[in-house]
């Protein structure tokens, strides 16, 4: 069978022609090839001159040029969300500065329990030392200046015992801070108020969480 | 042809893009994430595997935006969303169906109308006409749908579907062809035939 077909004539679905037959061969297998303009010169020359004498086959070429207009007129299905990633809303700098973001969280936190612990001890440790800051607030800020020499006694060595030696300055910061010298005559070495780095914890987690989200995300 | 269209005017973005300009690529992507949208629906179906596969493949086409060397960017981001839908088809099912492509020869059928209908080219706007072909897209095997979707809805020349689908020319030919007459016979089959003037 295969030797009595002519190769370049496949005819698919249509009948067959032999040698010494006189079967119409019908290029049907070609038909949209020919209709896309895919077919090589020779093979389009003879399915042009198959179809100006058959009207079966221009029929089926014309059913197979509407189906292809019909398909190319399908309305557009639209997708229910931005597709394209954003992707030049991700600048190089983020992923850097979310894991700086996450250790200054880190560090804060833990500046935050040590200057609460250090701060607990130093209550527990010094009660005596307590009695003369606990009586400054008290007294209100005008008596502060009067009382200079009290106010440098309530400072334990430490910090301020650098201000010992300049009796001026813890004059003029026993005017002004006078609040805050006794209390960090409570807390020797802590400097700001643990409230302070729970604070900066809690503002550089919030940076670091927003940065990995906008990492994460691909849209 | 689609597939031609904007290409010129988009060559100095891709090569932005491929130097790396990520705002230019997010131009080139929105440009075409409608059209990669609703080939992969037609491919996996509508809905959030669709926009997965488009979203996957543009996230995938940027980071290999180097390798990009062909003449058509567009031609390029529908090989990968048609890889990548079609593969989501075979994942879904347990056993591939085999073959996937009947012998290029095999014989098409070709249904015939009960009775003689109105036109086919007189219903090219017809709503109902619209629905039987989409009802009939969902039947043909996804090779070859993919493939008729890329001609006739994308407007990709054959050549190019071969390259973006990796097969010979010849097996194209019979894919378009195949999908084409089974879209037809679901319109002939409610009566309509075409002309044969």
């Amino acid at each position: 069978m295969a030797g009595e077909d002519r190769p370049d004539e496949g005819t698919i679905g249509g009948p067959r022609r032999h040698k010494g037959e006189d079967v119409i061969d019908h290029p049907r297998a070609r038909l949209s090839a020919y209709l896309d303009d895919a077919l090589a010169p020779n093979e389009r020359a003879a399915v042009e001159s198959h179809l100006a004498a058959c009207a079966d086959c221009r029929r089926r070429l014309s059913e197979l040029r509407a189906t292809a207009a019909l398909l190319g007129a399908l309305p557009d299905i639209a997708p229910r969300r931005r597709l394209t990633p954003r992707l030049a809303g991700r600048p190089a700098w983020l992923a850097p500065v979310r894991t700086l973001a996450t250790l200054a969280s880190g560090l804060s936190v833990f500046l935050f329990i040590a200057s609460a612990l250090l701060a607990n001890m130093g209550q527990l440790s010094a009660p005596a030392a307590l009695s003369a800051p606990a009586a400054a607030p008290a007294d209100g800020r005008a008596d502060a200046p009067s009382r200079p020499p009290e106010l440098k006694t309530a400072v334990p060595p430490g910090p301020n015992a650098a201000a010992a030696p300049a009796p001026t300055a813890a004059v003029a910061r026993g005017a002004t801070e006078s609040g805050e010298a006794a209390h960090a005559a409570r807390s020797p070495a802590l400097g700001p108020s643990p409230w302070l780095w729970l604070a900066l914890a809690l503002v550089t987690g919030a940076i670091a969480i927003v940065l990995q989200r906008r990492l994460r995300s691909p849209l | 042809m689609k597939s031609s269209d904007g290409e010129s005017e988009r060559a100095p973005l891709v090569v932005r893009a491929r130097d790396g300009d990520a705002r230019a690529f997010e131009d080139l992507a929105r440009g075409e994430e409608r059209a990669l949208y609703r080939h992969a629906a037609r491919i996996v179906g509508p809905g959030p595997d669709a926009e997965d596969v488009v979203q996957d493949s543009l996230l995938s086409a940027w980071r290999s935006i180097r390798s990009f060397e062909g003449t058509s960017f567009r031609a390029w981001l529908f090989r990968i969303v048609t890889n990548r839908a079609l593969d989501r088809i075979r994942a879904r099912r347990r056993r591939p169906e085999l073959p996937l492509d009947p012998p290029e020869d095999a014989d098409v059928i070709w249904a015939e109308p009960a009775a003689p209908g109105p036109e086919l080219a007189d219903i090219a706007s017809s709503r109902e006409a619209q629905v039987i072909v989409e009802e009939a897209l969902r039947d043909v095997p996804e090779e070859q749908r993919a493939a008729l979707l890329l001609r006739d809805v994308e407007g990709f020349a054959y050549e190019e579907i071969a390259l973006m689908t990796s097969v010979e020319i010849g097996t194209v030919k019979s894919r378009i062809h195949r999908a084409r007459v089974a879209v037809r016979n679901a319109l002939v089959a409610r009566g309509w035939r075409g002309s044969a003037g």
